[in-house]
């Protein structure tokens, strides 16, 4: 793993070959800004998904150790 | 029933009741159940039925499709191929497979991957490699290379691949198929499982550009549950698809028929650089006007994804963590080790290793250097398409730079496999939809070559009209 990690960082050096001196970073393509909805979601939900029983079931109902409806984990801090 | 069936196929023949859609469903299910073992194609196979397949007025009524194992189904198993996914249960449609619910698609089953689309050639998936079917002692690319196989051995009509840095693309190439990758925005995420999200687009797999059109119709536009959508007008992908393209403008990169810097023995093969050639004097008979650009940053595109990529997935796969769902170690005492044990037990070789790297560009010392340096010359290979788009309608060239080698090849240097991505990973950085056609075949390997054609953002229509033109000419 140590040298095929180290031969990867070696291709990824020819980078400091290409001048960017003044060039802005493209971190996303579509251009697009704050992409907003209207926040009116119905009573009692986001709107978008319905959230019930059979979905909280499904969702919760895969975590490997539960109790009702939350999720269990192992102590954070020693007892 | 032995055709080779294509999406027109299949609805001219329930229209004209020469089979019914049930009897289309078990055609597929039982030559998947008889072939499948030697290619690998699917990891699982579903078995209920789409009861919208009555629907009048859709043309993929009825028509058996095959899914990428990243794509959630609501209420069946989804891999992602890998180990830490192997018994997870999608909670909801991805918004794909809702819109081809609702059209009438039958789903087949879920094809094989590399673990977490993470590979160019099914060797990293944790079920096993896919072989390609039309040389089984070869990969069938990747990292889509399921579905690719699945289509190409007629184990379904068509399928749904992602495409990252080429997944669906040079998968396509090597087993002779169409495959899309859509403008970045055009198509949905919701529910396709995350590696690279800048990156990431979803397009069909299928036996012609007529049938990618078609599945494109359906599957594309904005949707509230991914915010990277675009709000845009949806044309109809089929319509202009004859429409003459005299006169349209074609540039060939000279950069993609030289070799990659440094690495001389990873150029273009000349087997392939002849089909690509070939295929380009086509398109001056059909009248179109060829013309020599340049990329000049096009060398740094690899550099580039392998810091960008690695960083989107370390992040993203960081909601791996053995606590809601995957595998859970059973060994840990404490928080941490499950962490810690959930994830080394969970996750193969390439996603350590693009976790590590991504890690590292990201980490407070070395973020200028890698990540934001990345992104700077990711906005310079961008500049490089817009620049040549001023000048040209759209780019051809090879989709990947040799036909598909043998499993295990290449396997023990992932720098190696990694260059088998170097013309179609440009295309991801700058978030622009490409296609890869088939080329004939290599004159030295007898194996399939892949066209690749470039088009500006939201520009599809183009790009389907040149390849189903090519396609028809070289038919004929």
């Amino acid at each position: 793993m140590k040298t095929e990690l180290s031969s990867i960082l070696g291709y990824i050096e020819q980078l400091n070959n290409v001048n960017t001196e003044g060039v802005e970073p493209l971190f996303q393509t579509t251009g697009l800004v704050n992409s907003m909805r209207e926040d009116n979601p119905p009573a009692g939900g986001r709107g978008d998904f319905e959230m019930d029983e059979q979905l909280n079931g499904k969702l919760i109902g895969q975590a490997p150790d539960k109790q009702e409806r939350f999720i269990k984990v192992k102590s954070i801090l020693n007892k | 029933m032995t055709k080779n069936y294509t999406i027109k196929d299949i609805s001219e023949g329930l229209a004209k009741k020469e089979f019914s859609a049930e009897e289309i469903l078990s055609h597929y299910s039982n030559k998947i159940g008889l072939e499948n073992k030697k290619l690998n194609a699917y990891l699982s196979t579903l078995d209920f039925q789409n009861s919208k397949f009555k629907i009048q007025n859709s043309s993929l009524a009825g028509v058996p499709a095959a899914i990428k194992d990243n794509m959630l189904i609501d209420g069946t198993v989804a891999t992602a191929g890998s180990k830490i996914l192997e018994n997870y249960t999608s909670a909801y449609d991805a918004t794909v497979i809702d819109k081809l619910k609702k059209a009438g698609v039958q789903f087949l089953g879920k094809t094989n991957m590399d673990e977490f689309a993470m590979g160019s050639s099914v060797e990293n998936s944790a079920f096993g490699p896919t072989k390609n079917p039309h040389d089984l002692e070869r990969v069938p690319g990747g990292s889509s290379g399921g579905s690719a196989a699945a289509v190409a051995a007629d184990l379904c009509v068509f399928a749904l691949g992602s495409d990252t840095g080429g997944s669906i693309r040079q998968p396509a190439s090597f087993c002779g198929v169409v495959g899309l990758k859509p403008t970045y925005g055009r198509v949905s995420r919701h529910g396709l499982i995350a590696m690279s999200s800048s990156l990431d687009q979803i397009g069909p797999i299928t036996k012609n550009v007529y049938d990618t059109a078609l599945v494109l119709n359906t599957i594309c536009g904005q949707d509230k549950f991914d915010s990277t959508t675009v709000s845009r007008e949806v044309p109809d992908f089929t319509k202009n698809l004859d429409k003459s393209i005299k006169g349209l403008r074609v540039g060939v990169p000279k950069e993609y028929f030289t070799a990659p810097t440094g690495r001389q023995d990873e150029g273009l093969s000349s087997e392939v650089r002849i089909s690509v050639q070939n295929y380009i004097s086509e398109l001056e008979k059909l009248g179109c006007e060829i013309s020599e650009i340049s990329l000049p940053h096009s060398e740094y595109a690899l550099a580039v994804y392998y810091i960008i990529m690695p960083s989107e997935v370390s992040s993203n796969l960081a909601r791996f963590d053995g606590i809601r769902y995957g595998h859970s170690s059973q060994k840990s005492k404490t928080l941490l080790e499950v962490y810690e044990n959930s994830r080394s037990e969970g996750f193969g070789a390439e996603p350590k290793r693009r976790i590590m790297l991504g890690t590292f560009a990201l980490s407070s010392g070395y973020y200028d250097a890698y990540y934001l340096k990345a992104q700077k010359v990711r906005s310079l290979i961008k500049k490089d398409f817009d620049n040549a788009f001023g000048k040209v309608d759209i780019i051809v060239g090879p989709t990947a730079p040799t036909t598909a080698f043998k499993i295990g090849e290449k396997s023990g240097d992932p720098l190696s496999m990694y260059l088998s991505d170097i013309y179609t990973v440009p295309v991801n950085l700058a978030g622009l939809p490409a296609i890869s056609i088939p080329c004939g075949k290599g004159s030295e390997s007898g194996l399939l070559v892949g066209f690749q054609i470039i088009a500006n953002s939201f520009d599809e229509e183009t790009l389907l009209r040149v390849a189903y033109q090519l396609e028809n000419k070289l038919k004929s």
